[in-house]
């Protein structure tokens, strides 16, 4: 990944996340980041909108299932919503999910969300602490118990590491200073999906238990047509996620399909209605669903980290 | 006229011109603006299109400025527009007369009514009774009653809805302002329409970004601009949720018949004659 230099606008003590209140850079009208490139022309990013384009992107590097338009929404997500040192967990669904494709005319499409923990080297290299977990591993540990019968067989009371270790499926190797801030094991960023006939398994997962403070989770998810009959799991989805110390931060569309030119459309003849969400390659757009703490203070990290490679 | 026919896209291109230019190009009154709530014109186009014929009648029980109205009578459709605000029932039947002077829906039929209890009565007293094509409309409550007024919306119309007609309601992303919190306006729809007996049969995206390349472009209005902060995203698109009337339902409407014609007997300022304006 090419790395930006960060701009050295703000000065070091105000490089933490602040009030927007008392920034008056971010309250500024127009609200542009300036990159500086390596050639010295400074280039004004446009602001974060909540759709994201990605289906021209290409497969992440060292990644063979994982869908380019999946693998470059992860990205965006950990440059946008965390900073190096932070931990993320990719978490797949349990792998009893059903997957049923669409009734009708449609051929089994595949699993558009097939080889998300491919993503796992790609979050790494960006400096953040990265795990995987299957969903199924997750639910059913209550992390403050095992926290708890870990002390009682220790008087020096548990590591960091240990208490990684049942909640991953696959353990990286952290730095250390990472574990000093994050001593419970908990994350700062969650990334998973869900198929449209399959949310219950979220309400499952304890994610105050492996949620920081300020930690974010991530769903991607998306529409699909049953018997002529539109399934939304959006709400569903919403009513697992949020408690009264999470709420609804972000709805993106992230468009995996070329959008067409027209500017006027076709009428619709009434049998290509139903069928319209969800072609055969697929649903043209997935929503990402981006739940976090209730709380004033900013969502997206600041802007030098922002300027790392996402150009969302 | 022959429209080319095809699968309604799920994405929708209707962001390549800001919302404001959009009015000024299409000659909209210059009150329109104030209309923060208004469903933008490139949308109401899209979705009259996609669902309907020439010839079709489009409802909108909360038309506000008017923008679907237009976008309707423009398309060749026949058009009523509902509204409870005296304000807005003004600048909608300034866009209809201007709309209409500049050619658009010679033939059409415009009902532009003081939304009261009775308006739904001489909406049927003029034999609209299960005669509309397509009800298109924008979710434009607070969060407190968004669910209770839409539900009472689409029940009232409900009667007047062609089987196997279509609704369209759209939504734009609606925050807090002080935690910034996405309000439920996605959950709204889904329920009121369901209550109200139609089938939800896709959830659009509306495009009111454009897209250069590989970028989506947003147009933040003033609003964003005066509070952008890092804090979220910019919104580049509104939601569309179709649904669809049952097309095996007892078609209790009366026989299709041809509109009325404009007749010359004096009318009041709503257009119908005065024993029927609200």
């Amino acid at each position: 990944m090419p790395s930006t230099p960060r701009d050295p606008g703000l000065p070091a003590s105000r490089r933490h996340r602040t009030h927007p209140a008392f920034d008056t850079r971010r309250h500024s009208r127009l609200h542009r980041t300036v990159l500086r490139r390596r050639s010295g022309c400074r280039v004004i990013a446009p602001p974060p909108a909540d759709v994201w384009l990605h289906a021209y992107a290409e497969r992440l590097p060292g990644t063979m299932q994982l869908a380019g338009w999946l693998g470059r929404t992860i990205l965006t997500l950990v440059t946008r919503y965390t900073q190096p040192g932070d931990r993320v967990l990719l978490l797949t669904p349990p792998e009893r999910t059903p997957f049923a494709p669409a009734i009708g005319a449609h051929s089994r499409r595949p699993d558009p969300y097939i080889g998300l923990t491919e993503a796992l080297w790609t979050v790494t290299r960006l400096g953040r602490g990265a795990d995987t977990a299957l969903a199924d591993n997750v639910r059913n540990i209550d992390v403050g118990q095992e926290r708890r019968a870990r002390s009682s067989e220790s008087a020096s009371g548990p590591g960091p590491d240990q208490l990684a270790g049942p909640l991953t499926g696959r353990a990286h190797p952290v730095p250390s200073c990472v574990n000093k801030r994050h001593p419970s094991g908990t994350y700062d960023l969650i990334i998973s999906v869900a198929h449209p006939q399959s949310t219950n398994w979220l309400r499952a997962i304890g994610w105050d238990e492996i949620l920081t403070p300020s930690g974010l989770v991530a769903v991607v998810t998306h529409g699909d047509v049953v018997a002529g009959r539109f399934l939304d799991p959006v709400p569903d989805l919403l009513n697992a996620l949020r408690n009264h110390r999470r709420v609804w931060r972000e709805h993106i569309a992230v468009l995996t399909h070329p959008v067409g030119s027209e500017r006027r459309p076709r009428r619709a003849q009434p049998e290509t209605l139903e069928t319209a969400h969800c072609g055969e390659s697929g649903p043209a757009y997935h929503d990402l669903i981006v739940v976090g703490p209730r709380s004033t203070e900013p969502l997206i990290a600041d802007a030098p980290a922002r300027a790392e490679m996402s150009d969302d | 006229m022959t429209e080319p026919t095809g699968p309604l896209n799920s994405v929708w291109p209707t962001g390549a011109h800001t919302p404001t230019e959009q009015l000024v190009d299409r000659r909209y009154v210059e009150r329109s603006r104030s209309d923060s709530g208004l469903m933008p014109p490139a949308i109401a186009e899209y979705a009259i299109t996609a669902l309907t014929r020439p010839g079709d009648i489009v409802l909108d029980p909360d038309c506000g400025a008017g923008t679907t109205i237009v976008e309707a009578l423009r398309a060749g459709r026949h058009a009523i527009g509902l509204t409870n605000r005296p304000r807005w029932w003004r600048i909608a039947r300034a866009n209809v007369t201007a709309a209409k002077a500049a050619g658009a829906g010679p033939d059409g039929m415009v009902l532009v009514l003081n939304r009261r209890t009775t308006t739904i009565t001489a909406a049927e007293t003029a034999g609209l009774t299960g005669r509309v094509a397509l009800v298109l409309t924008t979710l434009r409550t607070t969060p407190a009653d968004a669910d209770e007024r839409l539900r009472d919306l689409l029940a009232e119309a409900r009667p007047l809805i062609r089987p196997g007609g279509h609704v369209v309601i759209t939504s734009r992303p609606v925050r807090d302002p002080i935690t910034h919190e996405l309000t439920a306006g996605l959950h709204h729809i889904l329920t009121a329409g369901t209550a109200a007996g139609f089938v939800p049969i896709a959830r659009c995206v509306a495009l009111t970004a454009d897209l250069l390349g590989h970028t989506v472009t947003p147009h933040p209005n003033t609003d964003q601009q005066r509070s952008a902060t890092w804090l979220h995203t910019f919104s580049a698109h509104h939601m569309a949720v179709v649904f669809r009337a049952d097309p095996d339902a007892v078609d209790t409407a009366i026989a299709v018949s041809p509109p009325p014609r404009a007749t010359t007997r004096r009318t009041s300022r709503t257009g119908l004659p005065a024993s029927v304006a609200a």
